[in-house]
C-alpha cells in the first residue's frame, strides 16, 4: 500500500496569554502572562492509503493542531510532512482539491450561515468543479443517508448543531476527497445520524479507498471507523498501533451498571472496582472476561436485579489512568 | 469557462446572495448614512452665513453642497475589507476559507468587491445621477470613464491596504479600534470631512503624496470638471505606483502572517 501521509518530527509551539486570577479589571488585558504551549513535540508517523487512523488524546494534547498542520492551515516550527506527495503548508491550495475536513468546533463551519444549505453545496460544486450528475447523485445519497432532505432549503443559521455538523460532513465529501480529516465529527449529532455518518465513512473507505484521519473522544467512533490508533500526550506520540493493542494497554475492561430492587444483597467488589454506589444502583469497572463468569451471570439474571448495562469505558476516564501509568514508568 | 473564473464567479454569486439575505437591513444602513452629507451641508451653510463671504478657498456654497453630495456618493463604494478580514479571523471562519482551493485573500477580495458593487449600484450611481440633475456638472463620456477608472484603482489600493491591516487580527485578534482609527484617517485625508484644498499648504503637500485622495477627493473633482486629461494621466501614474507598493506590501505581510495562523483549539 502507498503511504499517503508521511509525518517526520513535526513540532509546533503556540503563544497564548493568561490573565492573573483576581487581577484588576482595567489592568487585566495589559498585565497578561505570556504562556508558550508546546502543541506538537517531534511527532512522526505514516498513514497508508485506505487506512483509518484515530488520533487520541486529552483536550489540549495537540490532536487538532496536528490535523490543521496536515491540512495546510498551520505551519509547523520544525519537521517535515507530505500529504499525497504535497507539503501541506506550502501547497495548501493544491492539496485542498484532494482532501476534505470536518471540524466539530463551532468555528469550523464551512457553510454560509445566511443562506440555505443547498446554496453552499451548489457553490462547492462550482469551486471543486464536480460534474453535475456526480454532484446530484452524491447529494441525494448523503442527504438521504443523514436524513437531511427536509433541511436542505433551510437557512443554516436556523439549524441545530447536529444538522450543521451533518451539512459540514456533506460539504467535506461532495468532491470525493482522497483523504478525509474528521476532527471530532460526531459532536451534537443524534444517535441515528451518528451511525449513518459512520456508515458513510466506512463505505467511502471500502468503495473508494478513502483514507480517514479521525480525532474523537467517543470509543464507539474509534471502534466503528478506525483500524489504527495514535495516542498523543502533550504533543508527543506515546502509542501507535492497531486498536486491539490499545485495548490491551487500557486493560480489556468494561463498565457495568446494575440497578437492583432495593439494596444489593452481596459484596459487589468481588466482581471489580466499584466506581459509584447508591441505594439500589452500582457502577463497576470489571474485566471483560468477568461478563462470562457464572457468578456474575447468575447475579444479573437473579430476581434482585431490575436492569443492567455493560459498556466500554469512557475514554476520558481511561486516558488519565494510562498517562499516570506512563509517568510512573509502569508502562 | 476557465476553472479559476468559474471559482471566482461562484464566490462572487454566493457572496452576493449572502449580502442580500437581509436586504431591508442593508438598505436601512445605507439610508442612515445619507444623514452625513446633510449634516455637512447644514454646517457649511452656517459657516458661510457667519463669515459673510460668498467663497471659501475658491468654493461657493453651491459648489460646497455639490462637493459633499458627490463625496458622500463615492464613500458608499468604500472597501470594508479590514472589518471582513478581522471578523473572519476573530470568529475562526478563516478555517473554512483555508480549506477551499480558492485562498483566503482571494475570497476576501471577492467578498469586499461584492459589498462595494451592491452599494455602488444602490447608492453611488443614483446619488451621482441626482447630483447631475441638481448641479449640472460638465460631464462627458471621458470624465465618466475617468471616474470609473479611478474608482476601480482606488478600491484596489484600499482593499490591499485594508487586507494588510486586517492581517493584524492574526496577531492580536480584535482590531476594531485600529480599523476605526484608520477609517477616520482615510476619510479625513480622502477629503470627506474638509475639501483637501482647504488644508494648510504643508499638510496639503503631504496629503497629496498619499493615496487616500483617490478615494473621494479626486473623483469629486473629476465630476465637477476641475481635472483635465493631462492632470488625470498624472493621477493614473500615481495610482499605479501606489497599487504596486500596496500589492507588494500585502503580499509580503500575508506571506509572513500565514505562518502565524492560529485557529482556536489545539
Amino acid at each position: 500500500m502507498a503511504k499517503v501521509i508521511r509525518v517526520s518530527s513535526i513540532s509546533k509551539k503556540f503563544v497564548t496569554y493568561q490573565s492573573r486570577a483576581g487581577e484588576n479589571i482595567f489592568l487585566a488585558s495589559m498585565r497578561r502572562k505570556k504562556v508558550i504551549k508546546q502543541a506538537l513535540d517531534g511527532i512522526s508517523f505514516d498513514v497508508e492509503e485506505g487506512e483509518a487512523l484515530a488520533i487520541l488524546g486529552r483536550n489540549g494534547s495537540g490532536k487538532t493542531t496536528l490535523i490543521k498542520t496536515l491540512t495546510g492551515i498551520l505551519h509547523p516550527d520544525s519537521g517535515t510532512a507530505r500529504v499525497l506527495g504535497l507539503v501541506p503548508w506550502k501547497e495548501r491550495e493544491k492539496l485542498a482539491w484532494k482532501i476534505g475536513m470536518v471540524s466539530g468546533a463551532a468555528s469550523g463551519s464551512v457553510m454560509f450561515e445566511n443562506l440555505p444549505a443547498i446554496d453552499t453545496f451548489e457553490y462547492l460544486r462550482a469551486i471543486y468543479n464536480v460534474p453535475k450528475r456526480d454532484f446530484e447523485y452524491r447529494l441525494e445519497y448523503l442527504t438521504e443517508l443523514l436524513n437531511m432532505e427536509d433541511v436542505l432549503k433551510r437557512q443554516v443559521i436556523y439549524m441545530s448543531l447536529g444538522e450543521k455538523m451533518k451539512c459540514n460532513f456533506i460539504a467535506a465529501v461532495l468532491h470525493m476527497p482522497k483523504i478525509l480529516f474528521l476532527d471530532e465529527p460526531t459532536v451534537g449529532i443524534d444517535v441515528t445520524s451518528n451511525i449513518s455518518l459512520r456508515n458513510a465513512v466506512i463505505e467511502m473507505q471500502k468503495e473508494y479507498k478513502t483514507t480517514v484521519v479521525l480525532t474523537t473522544h467517543i470509543i464507539d467512533d474509534i471502534k466503528a471507523m478506525a483500524n489504527r490508533v495514535v495516542l498523543i500526550n502533550n504533543g508527543k506520540k506515546v502509542f501507535d498501533g492497531d486498536k486491539y493493542k490499545l485495548r490491551k494497554i487500557f486493560g480489556d475492561k468494561k463498565e457495568l451498571e446494575i440497578r437492583f430492587y432495593g439494596k444489593p444483597h452481596e459484596d459487589l467488589s468481588r466482581f471489580g472496582k466499584i466506581l459509584e454506589l447508591e441505594d439500589d444502583y452500582v457502577k463497576l469497572e470489571i474485566e471483560s472476561t468477568m461478563l462470562r463468569s457464572t457468578r456474575l451471570v447468575k447475579l444479573l439474571n437473579s430476581k434482585y436485579v431490575a436492569d443492567y448495562n455493560a459498556s466500554d469505558l469512557d475514554l476520558n476516564s481511561v486516558l488519565p489512568a494510562y498517562y499516570s501509568k506512563l509517568k510512573s514508568g509502569e508502562i | 469557462m476557465d476553472l479559476r473564473i468559474q471559482q471566482l464567479n461562484a464566490h462572487f454569486m454566493i457572496s452576493l446572495k449572502s449580502t442580500m439575505a437581509y436586504f431591508s437591513d442593508f438598505v436601512l444602513r445605507i439610508f442612515f448614512q445619507l444623514t452625513e452629507p446633510i449634516i455637512f451641508a447644514l454646517l457649511w451653510t452656517a459657516v458661510y452665513a457667519a463669515s459673510g463671504t460668498s467663497t471659501i478657498a475658491g468654493m461657493s456654497l453651491t459648489s460646497m453642497y455639490e462637493y459633499y453630495f458627490v463625496v458622500a456618493a463615492f464613500a458608499y463604494s468604500y472597501s470594508w475589507l479590514g472589518w471582513e478580514v478581522s471578523e473572519a479571523v476573530s470568529e475562526g471562519r478563516v478555517l473554512g476559507y483555508m480549506l477551499r482551493p480558492l485562498g483566503f485573500p482571494t475570497a476576501m477580495f471577492v467578498e469586499s468587491l461584492v459589498f462595494a458593487t451592491v452599494r455602488t449600484a444602490l447608492t453611488t450611481l443614483p446619488i451621482l445621477a441626482l447630483a447631475t440633475l441638481l448641479f449640472h456638472p460638465a460631464l462627458s463620456l471621458a470624465s465618466i470613464l475617468m471616474i470609473m477608472l479611478i474608482m476601480i484603482m482606488s478600491f484596489s489600493i484600499m482593499s490591499l491596504f485594508w487586507f494588510t491591516l486586517g492581517c493584524m487580527a492574526f496577531y492580536v485578534t480584535e482590531i476594531g479600534g485600529v480599523i476605526m482609527f484608520f477609517t477616520f484617517t482615510n476619510m479625513m485625508l480622502g477629503g470627506t470631512v474638509i475639501p483637501l484644498q482647504m488644508f494648510p499648504d504643508m499638510v496639503q503637500k503631504a496629503v497629496f503624496l498619499l493615496p487616500f485622495q483617490l478615494l473621494f477627493y479626486v473623483p469629486a473633482r473629476i465630476f465637477s470638471g476641475a481635472i483635465n486629461t493631462a492632470q488625470f494621466l498624472g493621477i493614473v501614474e500615481f495610482a499605479i505606483a501606489w497599487l504596486i507598493i500596496m500589492g507588494m506590501f500585502a503580499f509580503l505581510v500575508w506571506d509572513r502572517v500565514k505562518r502565524k495562523i492560529n485557529v482556536f483549539g489545539i
